[in-house]
């Protein structure tokens, strides 16, 4: 981790990376990507508002972060080193395990917090992905694939920390390039995009839209352990928070804008918002502790075991307290799994064990995940995060059209 | 899978919130006392798995108190 100090920066204490962590996981509960048919259904190309929502972070945490920057405010960047190779490699793993799991590194954390059954299965095969990467790490194969075409940590204005007024000028343009996503990316297909609807109120909604919108709430909450009474006014707004009479849509909507602020907010305070580090470290100490890989975890890993609790947290404090989709460990399926491979739990089971185990795999090698590349590395302009993202999306979108048969017809 | 439920009515939680709300200061409580003001970048494993044991000691019993206060409900819709 690389502390570039200007004029003015200061460094938290590692247990205050719960409060971040509680945030994330709590706004990303009531946005319902711990529930892995939405990242199911975004590897079929049939609801992305995963990436209209993470487009509005990084347009937002990027004019913030290299504007304060250039304004002389000291950052923790946590840009990660462009080997080519590696990089490329584990981005592709990675996208085929999420199309399979439906889980990227905290997700899973946080539908362990939501009660899902599902997600012990991919934690533990998170820490397997995690140990295999640990062990190849050491060997020739794993040395070529980190050190190969590697171009160190550089971002789209230079060297990380470095050339701070043109890294803001850049990301202004990097913004619009995200929000014009986010604006012109409908969700669904034929329809309009979160952002759209929340700045149009007159906007009507088509019927396949409203249609395909409650079929969204109910797979939000299916499953859950917790009835809903005419009491629970938050947990409806919440879970329709799409829906034209809700007073959360707008507020849900822009999540995304609060979530790029506080992955800045750390930065300043101590670093970047990661998960799968994590895995690595507990599976350094646990088994693997003499490894050069967990070795240089141990030194650098910081406070994320803690957000990584406090994300889990976070959402299991959102579940319980908001959006009533606490499942208590219920027996429950995605539908988008289901319709392809049936109903069979040990199926299931099998499928989320051997995506996550890709998942976290394809995370070490790439030296980052959705959180560490996609969301702070983008955040960042790093060009291994752009390249990450590139070729999970390639891989993602692939697999889930031969998986799943791409998009539904309607 | 996603079976229905017949309808659920739904009762007091009050006391599981409570004891939700107690263990999360708890739980803040523990990882500042075990970390105090160490910010630098290799964590004490003992205090991270504290802290992470307190939280999942805490989603089980929460899921045991759901599980007995509505016996067999899952939500279908």
């Amino acid at each position: 981790m690389e502390a570039v100090t200007v004029s003015f920066s200061v460094t938290a204490p590692l247990w205050i990376g719960i409060f971040f962590g509680v945030i994330i996981g709590g706004l990303a509960e009531l946005w319902g990507i711990s529930n892995s048919d939405v990242l199911l259904k975004l590897a079929k190309w049939e609801d992305r508002l995963f990436i209209n929502c993470i487009a509005i972070a990084i347009g937002v945490g990027a004019v913030l972060l290299y504007g304060l920057a250039a304004l002389g405010v000291g950052f923790h960047y946590g840009v990660k080193p462009e080997y080519i190779i590696g990089v490329a490699l584990g981005g592709l793993i990675f996208g085929i395990g999420v199309a399979i799991a439906g889980y990227v590194p905290g997700t899973e954390w946080m539908a362990l917090g939501e009660g899902r059954r599902e997600a012990i299965y991919a934690v533990f095969g998170g820490l397997l992905g995690a140990a295999s990467w640990t062990i190849l790490y050491q060997t020739a194969v794993g040395q070529w694939l980190v050190n190969t075409l590697n171009y160190g940590p550089i971002y789209l204005a230079g060297k990380a920390g470095t050339n701070l007024d043109l890294g803001f000028l850049i990301s202004l343009a990097w913004a619009v390039a995200m929000f014009g996503v986010a604006y012109y990316l409908p969700r669904y297909q034929n329809g309009k995009s979160c952002i759209y609807m929340a700045t149009h109120p007159n906007y009507k909604m088509t019927e396949i839209e409203l249609s395909i919108h409650e079929e969204t709430s109910k797979m939000l909450t299916e499953g859950s352990a917790m009835p809903v009474g005419p009491s629970d006014h938050l947990a409806y707004s919440v879970n329709n928070h799409w829906a034209p009479k809700s007073d959360l849509r707008w507020l849900l909507t822009f999540v995304g804008a609060i979530i790029g602020a506080v992955v800045v907010l750390e930065m300043f305070l101590h670093q970047i918002f990661g998960e799968s580090t994590t895995y690595s470290w507990i599976v350094g100490y646990l088994w693997l502790p003499s490894y050069s890989y967990s070795q240089l975890v141990f030194k650098t890993i910081g406070w994320e075991p803690y957000s990584d609790i406090g994300t889990l947290l976070g959402s299991f404090l959102a579940a319980i307290f908001v959006s009533r989709r606490f499942q208590a460990f219920n027996a429950w399926i995605p539908k988008t799994w289901q319709k392809r491979f049936g109903s069979s739990e040990l199926k299931r089971d099998i499928g989320v064990f051997l995506g996550s185990y890709l998942v976290l795999f394809g995370a070490r090698m790439a030296g980052g995940c959705a959180s560490g590349h996609i969301l702070s590395g983008d955040l960042q302009m790093a060009l291994s995060s752009i390249e990450f993202f590139a070729f999970v999306a390639f891989s993602l979108l692939v697999t889930g059209r031969l998986l799943y048969g791409g998009k539904k017809q309607r | 899978m996603n079976r229905s439920s017949p309808q659920q009515i739904r009762k007091s939680e009050r006391d599981v919130k409570l004891f939700v709300t107690f263990m999360t200061i708890l739980i803040i409580i523990v990882a500042a006392l075990t970390v105090g003001s160490y910010h630098g970048y290799s964590p004490n494993p003992s205090s991270v798995a504290i802290t992470g044991f307190l939280l999942l000691l805490t989603v089980l019993i929460t899921a045991v108190w759901y599980k007995t206060k509505y016996p067999g409900y899952i939500r279908a819709d």
